[in-house]
């Protein structure tokens, strides 16, 4: 049954949209919601209104670990999503005599070996996936390469940033570090043209497998150089809590296209 | 926030698994959801958690977005919000309503007629001027108090009762009352 009034309607859809309708009342107007449209527009009227409330609040830009945990997250996702050799199958595999399911098989299979024999020969001296290895083989703008390392301390960093994938790895060589880890953290800065430092994420501090970001949005032209240069500042645990460096700049270093 | 259409954009392509508007999206959108979440949940460690958790079901979901349902950036807040709201809501039977604890350890004073003992709430506080604001002013006090708690801490009518110390009928009619003041308003 439909609420008496036009009042009764945009209380409950008010109250709805706060979170203070509980139990039968809120089923109540969750049914009624899918069948009065009037209802759903004092719904959306309302929410709406309400997302006034955190619109006024001053923007807080979060630490780069946000950016950091949610871009290993995606690049999770894709890789599910992106299979290392596109389907082949013309047709359903029944309409298909045996023969031709094997024929298909081995010329897949050669295709496969060909490209990662080239691509091994081509990036024998790198450590990377073989997603990575199979993009070489397809010809595509080399990465630019860098090597971190601090006066004084004992780890070594090798960055690689691929503007075509939108990807950058970083690996590891561990031992002492210039800061204090309990205390401190490691952030990795691109600058552009203008000098302005664009965060690319946090240098791993401990052995583990090639750490893998997305990289940050940067015009094209930026990325266009035969080289570019990173910075590392040290920056509280998490990252700068403004965007931009807060810390002690320990370096910067330029990274070259890998030839 | 920015303008609906580029946002729509963004969510859109995100839907369709482009990592960079994602990234674009990201960075149009995280410090005003971040600025709600540390509003809500008073640490920055929850609040950037929380953040990452509405971010990855952004991600995940874009393709559930849909423009006749409500403008990008309300769809986003309410994401965040909601987020906050399961994390409040799970803490509430252990933990004290009116006590949190920052990173450091200092115990922040979770009263909303007096948020200036945590720098970071004190920092995010108002500056724009919303049609909803300027209806706000309208409000008694206490009817203003019942919906800001309903929509920052995600109050039910009883939780409002005990923290305002009213009865639970008095709370009732506040709300009402409140409610209906603001759309009169805001028809206006």
């Amino acid at each position: 049954m439909r609420y008496r009034t036009p009042e009764l309607r945009s209380q409950l859809a008010a109250e709805y949209a706060l979170g203070l309708l509980v139990g039968r009342a809120r089923r109540r107007f969750e049914r009624q919601l899918a069948r009065e449209p009037e209802l759903r527009e004092e719904l959306r009227f309302w929410n709406e209104r309400f997302a006034e409330i955190p619109a006024s609040l001053k923007p807080v830009p979060p630490r780069e670990l946000v950016w950091t945990a949610l871009a290993q997250e995606i690049l999770k996702d894709q890789n599910k999503i992106q299979p290392l050799v596109a389907p082949t199958r013309a047709a359903p595999p029944a309409a298909r005599e045996p023969i031709g399911l094997y024929r298909s098989w081995a010329l897949v299979a050669t295709l496969v070996t060909v490209l990662m024999g080239v691509a091994l020969w081509r990036e024998q001296a790198r450590n990377s996936s073989l997603l990575a290895l199979l993009e070489v083989a397809q010809n595509q703008p080399m990465p630019y390469v860098a090597a971190i390392h601090f006066d004084g301390s004992e780890a070594r960093w090798a960055v690689s940033l691929h503007p075509d994938k939108k990807l950058m790895r970083i690996t590891i060589a561990p031992g002492s570090l210039p800061v204090d880890v309990a205390q401190r953290d490691l952030e990795l800065w691109m600058l552009d043209s203008q000098g302005q430092p664009h965060a690319l994420g946090l240098l791993p501090t401990a052995a583990g497998v090639p750490l893998e970001l997305p990289m940050p949005d940067m015009p094209r032209s930026e990325l266009s150089a035969m080289t570019i240069t990173l910075a590392v500042s040290e920056e509280p645990k998490g990252g700068s809590p403004t965007g931009l460096p807060t810390g002690k700049v320990l370096g910067a270093m330029p990274a070259a296209r890998a030839l | 926030m920015q303008d609906a259409a580029r946002l729509e954009a963004l969510i859109l392509a995100t839907a369709g698994g482009d990592a960079r508007a994602f990234r674009e999206l990201y960075e149009a959108s995280s410090s005003h959801l971040f600025a709600l979440l540390l509003r809500m949940l008073k640490r920055r460690d929850w609040a950037e958690e929380a953040l990452q958790d509405s971010l990855l079901k952004v991600w995940r979901k874009s393709e559930s977005y849909s423009p006749d349902k409500g403008s990008p950036a309300t769809w986003l807040y309410t994401i965040a919000r909601h987020r906050a709201l399961d994390l409040l809501r799970a803490q509430r039977p252990e933990d004290s309503l009116e006590m949190g604890e920052d990173e450091d350890g200092a115990t922040i004073t979770m009263d909303v007629a007096d948020e200036g003992e945590n720098p970071e709430a004190r920092a995010v506080e108002s500056e724009g001027v919303g049609q909803l604001e300027r209806c706000m002013k309208g409000l008694l006090e206490p009817e203003r108090k019942s919906v800001m708690l309903a929509y920052y801490e995600g109050y039910t009518h009883p939780e409002l009762a005990s923290t305002l110390g009213a009865p639970l009928g008095t709370v009732k009619s506040w709300v009402r009352r409140g409610l209906a003041k603001l759309r009169s308003c805001l028809e206006g």
